[in-house]
């Protein structure tokens, strides 16, 4: 059975103001419904840069974004409500509680409050932050600031998250909390973009990996698929490393 | 309309429970207030009814010196006092004790002043009629230094404070002169002429002055003193001070990340800025009514007089509307250009004190001089302190402030498009 794509990265460059070279460069890849994307890279790759325009942050110098096949440009507003989106850094208010939090940016998206209270109760469940819940985010552990970063891009239920390095920096227990449901709300029908430098927890958590390195797609394919067609490779790791020539943090 | 209302909860919320920026919006300006209204209600006083203590020697213990000391007392702006510790005063005491600081002025009526006025009034009128023209010339003679009514002053008076007591010395000794000039102008007629109707020259006002209303509106009760300067002042410059929190919230949310997250989303990104714009303009109309019961109540209580403010509430409300936009808008514009938090406070704290200095803030534009007084109408603090006097002041209705009104809210139109486009190129490049 044929996979229908969901998102369409055609020609797509970027550059910044001042930068002779792109930040993005002549980029072109397929992604498929209900998959789990993983564009891995080392910093400066330019990771950031393609999920800002694949947003709808930036427009592209050239080429184009199509999602559900619209182009995302000419039909941002209404592309947004199907889109969520995790920023890398903590995009919260740090004197609001975590459910302040999310009754804001819920009621930005435009829910109904049923509806949002059943979702935010549902959220800080599963992302175990029911006691949390009426305490202020600057009084929060960076792992549980990372779980709320990751419900509050999810309250509207989007067709398709974009995940800027969502496990950097925290604990074992709150990473395996946030893999799990990510993975949870993949099952669900969620399509997942979802960047990192993390090689084995992407390993283990996409269907699907591109590693990109100085703005340009290197190679991709399902994680096995790759190991198997680089030479002296065990993992994931080796066959980045040759890509990228680069260590990884 | 759910977007603008979650971004006005949501500024509420985090400026309720932003201490610092409480502080700044309403414990600061209230302290302002009091503290420049306490401190600058004696300098105030100098334009108006005040008791400046004043070291009187009377020496001459007769008319000049008896009209002299109830001249002083008439102008209401000098305590008399005519002994120092307990004991009358002397010319040489008095000079020390104003030299020292204790008065701020002494005024010194030499013995037998009196006896040589009416002396001299009495040879010059017997000149006059004498027939030699020698006799009659018109030279008269100066009277010796020590025939002369001395006044000596605090070196920190200042000079229409000096003007005054020359006023009242040269009106006392002037209406002396030539009332016994004209009695002894009298008594000489009297010998030749008999006389029916004797008339009392010291009551006597041929012309005279009288204070009028400068409009219909005008309320005589209306003094501008410290309380009518420094209530209104005051809150031009805590509401332009909202810049502070309000362009740091801006500041934050793009620290925070929030700012991005928000372009992400489906609301309209003008519709999140507009939610702050509407809280900090009810932040703005607060901080007005809490400085109006200041000025009502508090100073009151502090022995100041009450804040007058006239009776058109429509146009009060119309200034403390548009004085809040122009103030908001201001802060949106401190907010999306500096990206800092440091530059955002460097810039914008020394330029809202610019534009106080220049409003007439700290000293009311008319003390300024007149290049001042000119630059002082570009500064929107100074519109809006305009219209607040009109309304209190000159009983001003709408038409009197409509144009101030204006222009603080174009002033808040031009930031609030300023930023617009500002923040529209910075996506871009």
């Amino acid at each position: 059975m044929e996979k229908e794509i969901i998102i369409q990265v055609d020609k797509l460059s970027k550059y910044y103001k001042g930068n002779s070279y792109p930040a993005v460069d002549d980029v072109s890849f397929a992604i498929n419904r209900n998959e789990i994307f993983g564009l891995l890279g080392p910093n400066g790759a330019g990771k950031t840069t393609l999920l800002s325009v694949m947003c709808g942050l930036f427009k592209p110098d050239s080429g184009h974004v199509l999602i559900n096949g619209s182009i995302l440009h000419q039909h941002l507003k209404s592309l947004k409500k199907i889109i969520g989106i995790v920023p890398q850094d903590i995009a919260l208010y740090p004197t609001l509680t975590a459910r302040e939090n999310l009754i804001f940016f819920g009621n930005v998206y435009g829910l109904s409050r049923k509806f949002l209270d059943d979702k935010i109760d549902q959220c800080l469940a599963i992302l175990e932050l029911e006691k949390s819940k009426n305490k202020r985010i600057n009084t929060f552990s960076g792992g549980m600031k990372r779980r709320i970063n990751i419900a509050a891009g999810l309250l509207h239920e989007p067709e398709i998250l974009f995940l800027d390095e969502p496990t950097v920096g925290i604990d074992i227990h709150s990473k395996k909390v946030i893999i799990d449901y990510l993975k949870d709300i993949n099952k669900k029908g969620t399509t997942i973009l979802y960047t990192s430098h993390l090689i084995a927890e992407a390993e283990d958590f996409c269907s699907y990996i591109a590693i990109m390195d100085q703005g340009k797609i290197k190679t991709g394919g399902k994680p096995a698929d790759l190991i198997r067609s680089y030479e002296k490779t065990q993992n994931l790791e080796d066959v980045f490393l040759q890509l990228t020539e680069k260590s990884l943090p | 309309m759910k977007t603008f209302l979650a971004s006005i909860k949501k500024e509420f919320l985090v400026l309720l429970r932003d201490r610092s920026g409480l502080g700044i919006l309403f414990i600061m300006p209230l302290a302002l207030v009091v503290i420049m209204a306490l401190v600058q209600d004696g300098p105030y006083k100098n334009f108006q009814k005040s008791e400046y203590p004043m070291i009187f020697v009377d020496n001459d213990k007769d008319t000049v010196g008896a009209v002299v000391e109830r001249n002083i007392r008439d102008a209401h702006i000098f305590k008399i006092n005519t002994e120092i510790d307990g004991v009358p005063a002397t010319e040489k005491m008095a000079r020390e004790a104003v030299s020292q600081g204790k008065y701020r002025a002494g005024v010194v009526v030499p013995a037998g002043l009196s006896k040589y006025l009416r002396r001299n009034a009495r040879i010059l009128v017997a000149k006059t009629f004498s027939g030699f023209p020698e006799a009659g010339s018109s030279h008269v003679p100066k009277p010796p230094d020590s025939m002369n009514v001395k006044y000596f002053l605090d070196p920190l008076t200042t000079f229409s404070f000096k003007n005054t007591i020359i006023y009242i010395l040269e009106k006392s000794l002037s209406s002396l002169i030539s009332q016994t000039l004209t009695i002894n102008y009298y008594k000489h007629f009297e010998n030749f002429y008999p006389v029916e109707n004797k008339i009392n020259f010291d009551s006597c006002q041929i012309i005279g002055m009288q204070e009028i209303s400068a409009s219909s509106t005008y309320n005589a009760d209306v003094v501008f003193n410290s309380v009518q300067h420094n209530v209104p002042a005051w809150t031009m410059f805590a509401m332009f001070f909202i810049f502070l929190p309000l362009a740091g919230s801006i500041i934050k949310e793009r620290d925070y990340g929030t700012f991005i997250r928000l372009r992400f989303m489906p609301g309209s990104f003008s519709t999140l800025i507009a939610g702050k714009v509407f809280l900090y303009t009810i932040v703005g109309c607060i901080q007005f009514l809490m400085m109006l019961a200041a000025g009502r109540s508090l100073l009151p209580a502090l022995g100041l007089p009450a804040l007058i403010i006239g009776h058109s509430y429509a146009a009060i409300a119309a200034t403390v509307l548009a004085a809040s936009l122009a103030a908001t808008g201001f802060g949106v514009l401190i907010g999306t250009f500096f990206s800092t938090h440091q530059q955002m406070v460097t810039f914008g704290s020394i330029s809202v004190i610019i534009l106080a200095a220049l409003g007439g803030i700290f000293v009311p534009i008319y003390i300024m001089s007149k290049t001042m007084a000119k630059i002082s109408k570009y500064s929107p603090l100074e519109w809006g302190l305009n219209a607040f006097n009109e309304i209190f002041l000159h009983q001003g209705t709408f038409i009197n402030i409509y144009l101030d009104s204006l222009k603080l809210l174009l002033f808040a139109s031009t930031a609030f498009l300023l930023s617009f486009l500002y923040y529209k190129y910075k996506r871009i490049h």
